[in-house]
């Protein structure tokens, strides 16, 4: 890269930060220098917030219905039927479905019920692919390997393994890196067993993704109802039902609710983008260049991948079927927050999207400015909100009150902002309801039958919010962009999985 | 059908937060909007709070719809009668200066009941009754014209148990509890008894008479002394084993009626009298006495010279 052009980047690198610290250093001077302008700011920020969360809580209740409805549908005969009834719509028959899961150090405990969901699946196993992306590094990924395709070979069309060497020139450590290595390995098949690549959709899922048995055909579906099927991506909607019931509570609230953000997110499909297991058309896929090789966050920088390559012509669809995964916690409440901090991190590193995004703005001239105002605000404004809005919330708006004093406390202003800020509190409070009424359907059930005193502590976990905003609301987010900004770049690591 | 949806969703969102937004903000800054006149106005409030709470709050006459503790708010600058009525207690009344932007903070309100709930305490009729500090909630009563002293938990109204000073020969005026709760003193004006309330071993109740006249009785924080102040003398006893006491005279006193006050945290006897000076004029002057273990170097310190 040229270095007008690397300094460029750095400046964008910059930008999310600077934006976040300038928000939050801003409203905490003002509560010392000006509190009534700080009550105003933090004021319209809270309603900002609740008719917000009300809109994101409504959109949570579509997606949810959206999830019931779509449950248990035979998506196999949808297909077949969707060929039948559209004469222009050919080719179920020829589609083939690659997996690639990339594994790292997960153990057979976890890669067995992984490839059990696969085999099976309501598919057609003679066209699934399935290939198993080992890291050379690990020791243990030969015989991994071994005994997998000892156990799985026979269920599939083909099922092989690849070892991703460590250490070529322009990589780093990371799944995106091992995943391209075992999507160039799945060419290679292609070639050989002559199935073109706009024949074959490839889905990435992380090595603990167990998918629901409807899931392949659901997605050939999504893919053959589509316009434009190389166009898009397709998001099935990530659960972490696989260990749910082992995981501590505050490790299940968090998790949950990564789950209804997702949800929320699939409702607003122009800006849907994809997030971790996800499926899209394999020639896509080689057209882009495949995964990133260098950056963490590889499963969304490859929709702005595809988006820029088809100027802006790309979409997510959101597929209203689940895939189940692990919950991230450790021994003991404090090793499960380190975890749990450790792993919204690296999601809140997706803001390096930014600047990969600028970058590719400035150099393609085929986007519409107005699109790409559009996209870069939106993307700006998710990760700024997410890196301050739980340090106002949680920190700063009792700061006018503290500065202010007594005296403050005496005028109108000082004594209607606490009495306001409760209101909308409540509100909020109201909205959390709605998500604990929403979790009882979406968490599997329990093969233990549980008592009185532990489904009742079920629900009050929900108690622990408050607490987890606080801890995990803002802080991951502001840490990755800070680190973004001053140069500290993240480093792949590894969330050990425990069932 | 649901992009649809979403989108009315998402434009009923705008509107609420347009709509939100300047009405409390105004509210928060302590605005009102005057409809009639088309202005906007700054305003103050009250924040009222009573005992009991409950009561209705009435601004300038008029019923506010709430009760204390209560907030009455988008107040125009200017002076108001505000009111608390509750059922079965006199009604409150003030008048209150509201100004713009301010709060005016009214608390510590109490209200009294127009019938007072009394609960009678004694089980038989009473005479004089005592409480002592150290005895929460529990007062003593002498049971009138009887040596029988009743201990009565002033809250549940349970007796709690039964003294019987009969070794006292007239009629109880006085009596002071000792701070081990263990000992108790009887006296009138000349009489003095020392009753032990549990049975201990080799300790028997005894009578002191006195020829003096006995002004107070304290006891000392150790409970093994009390000092007893008459109109000639403060003198101290000491109790001993087998119920007998020592008595030291600390010092004589004029002879006229005296005011004292004993601090059992420190041991300090507080006491006023009449002294002849070198000049042969009286003065009457404020004396403290601390009263140490065993009150061996007891120090005088005058205070007031008249």
């Amino acid at each position: 890269m040229p270095v007008a052009a690397n300094k460029l980047e750095r400046l964008f690198e910059t930008i999310p930060a600077l934006i976040s610290w300038a928000i939050i250093l801003g409203l905490a001077v003002l509560a010392i220098l000006k509190p009534l302008v700080c009550v105003a700011l933090i004021i319209i920020f809270e309603i900002y917030w609740i008719v917000r969360t009300t809109y994101l809580t409504s959109l949570l209740i579509l997606g949810h219905r959206l999830l019931r409805k779509e449950k248990n549908r035979n998506w196999l005969d949808d297909c077949r039927k969707l060929c039948r009834d559209n004469p222009g719509i050919d080719g179920f028959e020829k589609i083939y479905q690659a997996v690639i899961f990339p594994i790292y150090k997960e153990g057979l405990d976890i890669l067995v019920p992984s490839l059990s969901a696969l085999a099976e699946a309501n598919y057609p196993h003679e066209r699934m692919v399935v290939v198993l992306a080992f890291e050379e590094r690990d020791r243990n990924s030969q015989e991994k390997s071994r005994q997998l395709e000892e156990r799985f070979g026979s269920r599939f069309f083909a099922l092989f393994s690849a070892f991703h060497p460590d250490g070529i020139i322009g990589e780093a450590k990371t799944k995106g890196a091992n995943a391209t290595w075992a999507a160039k390995k799945l060419r290679i098949f292609l070639e050989q067993n002559k199935i073109p690549d706009e024949d074959v959709i490839i889905s990435c899922f992380d090595a603990d993704t167990c998918v629901e048995k409807e899931y392949f055909g659901c997605l050939a579906f999504h893919f053959m109802a589509q316009e434009k099927p190389l166009q898009r991506s397709y998001q099935p909607m990530p659960v972490y039902n696989n260990n749910i019931w082992q995981a501590p509570s505050f490790a299940r609230v968090v998790e949950i609710t990564s789950t209804y953000c997702q949800l929320m997110e699939s409702m607003r499909v122009e800006k849907f983008v994809t997030f971790s297991s996800h499926s899209m058309s394999f020639k896509t896929l080689v057209d882009i260049d495949y995964w990133p090789v260098d950056m963490i966050s590889d499963d969304s920088v490859i929709y702005w991948k595809a988006y820029l390559h088809y100027n802006a012509d790309y979409k997510v669809v959101p597929m209203y079927i689940t895939v189940s995964m692990d919950v991230a916690y450790a021994k003991g409440i404090f090793n499960t927050i380190k975890v749990q901090y450790r792993q919204k991190r690296r999601w809140a590193w997706g803001v390096e999207n930014f600047p990969f995004l600028a970058m590719g703005f400035l150099s393609n001239n085929r986007i519409p400015f107005a699109e790409k105002a559009r996209k870069i605000i939106f993307l700006l404004e998710s990760h700024v909100t997410w890196a301050t809005w739980a340090i106002i919330l949680g920190y700063l708006s009792p700061l006018p009150i503290i500065r202010g004093g007594f005296i403050f406390s005496q005028t109108v202003t000082g004594y209607n902002f606490p009495r306001i800020s409760a209101v909308l509190f409540n509100i909020t409070t109201f909205a959390i309801f709605i998500w604990i009424i929403l979790s009882i359907s979406i968490l599997p059930k329990r093969e233990v039958k549980r008592s009185l005193l532990k489904r009742v502590g079920f629900f009050t976990q929900w108690l622990l919010s408050p607490l987890i905003i606080l801890v995990l609301g803002s802080f991951p987010a502001l840490d990755a962009q800070t680190r973004l900004a001053t140069g500290r770049y993240l480093t792949f690591t590894y969330t050990d999985k425990k069932r | 059908m649901y992009q649809k949806t979403r989108k009315i969703l998402f434009l009923g969102s705008v509107v609420l937060f347009m709509f939100l937004l300047p009405a409390i903000l105004l509210f928060t800054f302590g605005y009102k909007v005057d409809w009639n006149n088309l202005r906007i106005l700054k305003t103050g409030l009250i924040w009222i709070n009573s005992s009991p709470e409950g009561a209705d709050v009435y601004v300038s006459g008029r019923f506010t719809n709430k009760k204390t503790p209560a907030t009455v708010d988008e107040l125009l600058p200017g002076n108001y009668t505000v009111s608390l009525v509750h059922e079965n207690y006199y009604p409150w009344q003030a008048d209150v200066s509201v100004y713009q932007g301010r709060v005016v903070s009214i608390s510590n309100i109490m209200l009294f009941p127009r019938i007072p709930q009394f609960e009678k305490l004694n089980f038989e009729e009473a005479g004089n009754f005592f409480v002592f500090n150290h005895e929460n909630n529990l007062l003593y009563y002498i049971i009138k014209g009887t040596k029988i002293i009743h201990k009565v938990n002033s809250d549940s109204g349970r007796l709690e148990g039964v003294i019987n000073a009969d070794i006292f020969p007239g009629e109880i005026l006085n009596i002071s509890l000792s701070p081990d709760r263990k000992k108790l003193i009887c006296n009138d004006s000349h009489n003095l008894a020392l009753i032990y309330l549990s049975k201990e071993p080799r300790k028997d109740n005894f009578l002191i008479n006195c020829r003096d006249n006995i002004q107070q009785v304290f006891w000392h924080s150790d409970s093994e002394h009390f000092i007893v102040v008459t109109n000639r003398d403060i003198k101290v006893y000491e109790l001993f084993a087998q119920g007998k006491s020592n008595v030291i005279i600390l010092t004589k006193l004029s002879g006229r009626s005296i005011y004292s006050h004993y601090d059992p945290a420190s041991d300090t006897l507080l006491f006023s009298d009449l002294q002849q000076a070198s000049d042969g004029r009286r003065y009457e002057n404020i004396y403290k006495i601390v009263i140490g273990s065993r009150f061996s170097f007891p120090f005088f310190k005058g205070f007031q010279n008249k």
